[in-house]
């Protein structure tokens, strides 16, 4: 038995690595800027005077340490011989992507590494010369910080002309207007020192342990899953507030779908080929295909106000309590519970005729059977052979079923709490997914796998709990 | 096709003319088949239907088709006529003129119907041939053309995103099922040089020439060339594999596990909640379009498609004719193709005719979340979401959404008795 489990967790092992492999890499490449998502921009406030430059740098360098973004993102790199494996070390994204492009073009990383720390320095030095807020200090520094995100050639000969017409006037000491000389000798150089066969050499850098995914992936497992970008709280914690709705809704949901499923699925076995079985399949089968957000919606429209009718005004409006906090707790409890009706409704109907399909499929195939034919040869009372010689046969279908329960509720809770307004965890992705806050929406794709594989495991295990010859042939094969 | 016919026919033929004589004789499958038909044909001729532009009409002596004509607009090869900009199609003066029977389209923003009337309110029209029937939305579209447009954004999705998830289900799960774990053997030499040219053919093709690639004139051609370096470096690595194979040392034979591989990957598929790999696909795609909404819906749900075509091949291979076909020397690809694909249809008819279901469900809900879907853009969801925000236009709520279930339902039903038909087979 637990040689057949630790089997089954090994062979999951793999399917887990990739996976998070595969999310890791789908977040890193999310459009924006993380780091100015989570921190503000500073080089926003430096630009009109509010901020020291290199202050703004060295909040940009906490914010990006803080993400782990400061590291290379691998262990291993597949680039070309153009590009340097030190490039992870410009944090800045903006620049770090203009260098790549840059090189895109032209494959001489020296020229175009000195190009872009000289206009490093002019920038650095625009900014300790001119603390008067003149309009020479803006467009200068316009168009060098145009420069550092241009990578098309006729823009930035485009920026460099401007630049050489103010240079002119260029106030006070002779530092910026050598330094911007020597931009433009260095921009030449990488025009003219072109070496673009680089590229095409590929070349596979090793970076160590030291490694983004390393530490995130060893994060997943201390508990460390990194901060929400909109409110820097950890992304676990968020999503352990909102487990606790997800789960209130449909943990109850289940039980009453396993509830009501089970005997109905029993009893249209029982009375198969009449037309009583037929029409309940018909009306399982039309319950299953209504979209439930469709059901939703219009339970919404028709029961939660007095629109239409004052005696339709059944239930409460969306959101989870229309009480204030003081409030008493059991009118509190009473008035949420209130509140959670509609939303479980909605959870349970679907799944419950599922359930009822699945249950009477698998007590048609038992009843055909020959210990069934036996049992009732023998004289055993039908309750019996029903419930305890057929059912318990019938029950395996439904493992698969709960174990792949895990899934299906985080895809329902979704649009069920976005509908019901509910602060759950599909709320918390839908949320996520409007603000770009990444590390909670690959957080709540993370853990959904997990529980999937998590899911499958304890339907394998109970599968070979309930079924000896689940493990032989398993064994076997 | 009518060659295919000629060439084989005990399989593909045979195949065909049982499934349609079993639908022929199964009344739900009948109907959903009719009810699919006629689905497909409001939304082919969608624009004849529901259209702000007269079908026919006359003015000042002269014949116009603006309905039609608009195909020809669209497409660069005609312009309007400086009258039909100047004023709106309703206000012109028309000595005939013949209306579709929605009279109009989808995004026709009717201003003196705004902010939700409903179809038993009164409505601010010249005459009852310009009524709402349906109802209008906040902006004054009309519900009607929209269920129609909707329709018609619906089918293009189930039917794109189901075609791509065939591509890549069929020919996943047909050399899984075809080839197993054993029957590709390659030697030492072909496994590393393969290996090795993937990443350096990845490279050279797509890597340095990313720039190019994303900020080049014309992308596609550039993609094209990327594609053909790609297949050049990849043919050179083949090349050098066979001839080193020519060296007896090279030429010891493993086993490559295709069906492992395979059944591997759509475990993997299977271990993460679509939606959630769906939302999370849509949301790193700086503006989302509807074709990337079908693209990832088609991405995604490929897994059913491998795994019955996968099955299927498993059965059908080790069949008498099959071999016999093997026996008499034809090639892998002519055997997968022409012998054992057409007898293997049928379950992949069955897994489509699901999917499309679960595919118009799919893009329904994340036009509802409006995820995705461009606000422009009026689908069923996007319908439904508006009603939320509104809660007296039920008119909003009801037939959008019955639509999408009637929808849903004939397709899911059409599945259902197609493998009810299966089974007693």
């Amino acid at each position: 038995m637990l040689i057949y489990l630790l089997k089954r967790i090994l062979l999951f092992l793999p399917t887990l690595l990739i996976i998070s492999v595969v999310i890791f890499f789908l977040s890193r490449m999310a459009p924006g800027d993380p780091v100015i998502q989570f921190i503000g921009d500073p080089f926003e406030a430096a630009t009109r005077g509010g901020m020291d430059l290199r202050r703004a740098e060295m909040e940009y360098a906490e914010g990006a340490r803080r993400l782990g973004r400061d590291k290379p993102r691998f262990y291993l790199q597949l680039t070309g011989a153009a590009w340097p494996d030190t490039l992870y070390r410009i944090l800045r994204k903006e620049h770090r992507q203009n260098l790549i492009r840059l090189i895109g073009q032209y494959g001489n990383w020296p020229e175009i590494s000195h190009y872009y720390q000289t206009l490093q320095k002019s920038v650095a030095a625009l900014d300790a010369v001119s603390p008067e807020y003149s309009d020479l200090w803006i467009d200068l520094g316009r168009n060098l910080r145009q420069l550092m995100v241009s990578h098309d050639k006729q823009r930035i000969e485009h920026y460099w002309k401007e630049i050489g017409q103010l240079k002119r006037e260029a106030p006070g000491s002779a530092l910026l207007p050598a330094l911007l000389d020597e931009g433009e000798r260095a921009w030449l150089a990488v025009k003219t020192r072109a070496t673009p066969w680089k590229r095409f050499v590929p070349v596979i850098y090793w970076h160590g342990f030291d490694n983004q995914y390393h530490k995130w992936f060893l994060g997943l497992f201390r508990g460390d899953w990194g901060l929400s970008l909109k409110d820097s709280q950890p992304v676990l914690r968020k999503i352990g507030q909102a487990a606790f709705w997800t789960l209130l809704i449909n943990i109850p949901a289940l039980l009453i779908a396993l509830g009501v499923a089970i005997p109905v699925g029993v009893w249209m076995a029982r009375n198969a080929g009449r037309k009583r079985s037929g029409l309940t399949g018909l009306f399982l089968y039309f319950l299953y295909s209504l979209p439930n957000f469709w059901v939703a919606t219009l339970l919404i429209l028709f029961f939660t106000s007095p629109e239409y009718g004052e005696w339709l005004d059944i239930f409460p409006s969306v959101g989870l309590s229309s009480l204030p906090d003081s409030a008493p707790f059991w009118s509190r409890f009473l008035d949420t519970a209130a509140h959670l009706i509609l939303p479980v409704a909605c959870v349970v109907y679907p799944s419950l005729a599922f359930i009822a399909q699945q249950v009477k499929g698998g007590m048609l195939d038992n009843l055909r059977k020959e210990f069934v034919k036996t049992a009732r040869a023998k004289g055993v009372r039908e309750k019996v052979v029903l419930w305890r010689h057929a059912f318990r046969n019938a029950l395996f279908p439904l493992i698969t079923i709960l174990g792949s329960a895990f899934a299906s509720v985080l895809s329902g809770a979704v649009v069920i709490e976005f509908v019901f307004n509910i602060p759950g965890m599909g709320r918390l992705v839908y949320d996520a997914i409007l603000d770009n806050d990444w590390p909670v929406i690959f957080g709540v794709v993370q853990l959904g796998a997990f529980l999937t594989i998590l899911g499958y495991l304890i339907a394998d295990f109970l599968y070979a709990a309930a079924d000896p010859r689940v493990k032989f042939t398993k064994k076997a094969s | 096709m009518a060659e295919k016919n000629r060439m084989d026919p005990g399989t593909f033929s045979a195949g065909r003319v049982r499934l349609l004589a079993g639908l022929r004789s199964h009344v739900r499958a009948k109907w959903s088949v009719r009810f699919i038909l006629f689905l497909a044909f409001l939304a082919l001729f969608a624009d004849f239907i529901a259209n702000e532009r007269p079908l026919y009409c006359r003015i000042d002596g002269q014949v116009y088709f603006p309905a039609l004509k608009q195909y020809a607009v669209d497409a660069g090869l005609a312009t309007w006529e400086p009258r039909f900009l100047r004023t709106a199609w309703r206000d012109q003066e028309y000595e005939q003129v013949l209306f579709p029977l929605i009279p109009y389209s989808s995004n026709t923003v009717d201003i003196d119907n705004l902010n939700f009337r409903g179809p038993f309110e009164e409505q601010r029209i010249r005459s009852s041939r310009f009524r709402h029937w349906l109802g209008t939305d906040n902006v004054g579209r009309d519900v009607a053309a929209g269920m129609i447009s909707g329709l018609r954004t619906s089918l293009l999705v189930g039917l794109l995103a189901m075609l791509i998830a065939s591509l890549i289900g069929i020919s996943l799960g047909a050399l899984a099922g075809y080839f197993g774990d054993s029957e590709i053997r390659w030697s030492a030499a072909r496994i590393v040089l393969s290996l090795a040219g993937l990443p350096i053919g990845i490279w050279v093709a797509f890597g340095g020439r990313a720039y190019a690639l994303s900020f080049g004139e014309n992308s596609i051609l550039e993609m094209g060339k990327s594609l053909l370096i790609f297949g050049l470096i990849t043919a050179v690595f083949q090349g050098i594999a066979w001839l080193a194979e020519r060296f007896p040392l090279f030429r010891k034979k493993y086993r490559i596990p295709l069906d492992i591989l395979v059944m591997r990957l759509i475990e993997i598929f299977h271990s993460v909640p679509l939606l959630l790999i769906i939302l999370a696909l849509l949301a790193i795609i700086r503006k989302p379009s509807l074709w990337h909404v079908v693209t990832i819906i088609g991405l995604v749900s490929w897994t059913g498609f491998a795994r019955f075509t996968r099955a299927e091949f498993l059965r059908l291979r080790n069949l008498e004719y099959v071999e016999a076909s093997r026996a008499l020397g034809f090639s892998h690809a002519r055997v997968i193709w022409r012998h054992i694909f057409p007898n293997a249809l049928t379950p992949l008819i069955i897994v489509f005719s699901f999917g499309i279901a679960g595919a118009i469900l799919a893009e329904a809900t994340l036009s509802f979340l409006g995820i995705g879907n461009p606000e422009n853009v009026i689908t069923w969801g996007s319908m439904l979401r508006q009603a939320r925000s509104y809660i007296q236009a039920w008119w909003m709520a009801v037939f959008p959404g019955f639509a999408l279930f009637f929808t849903i339902a004939v397709f899911n039903i059409l599945g259902e008795s197609l493998s009810e038909m299966m089974g007693r087979r």
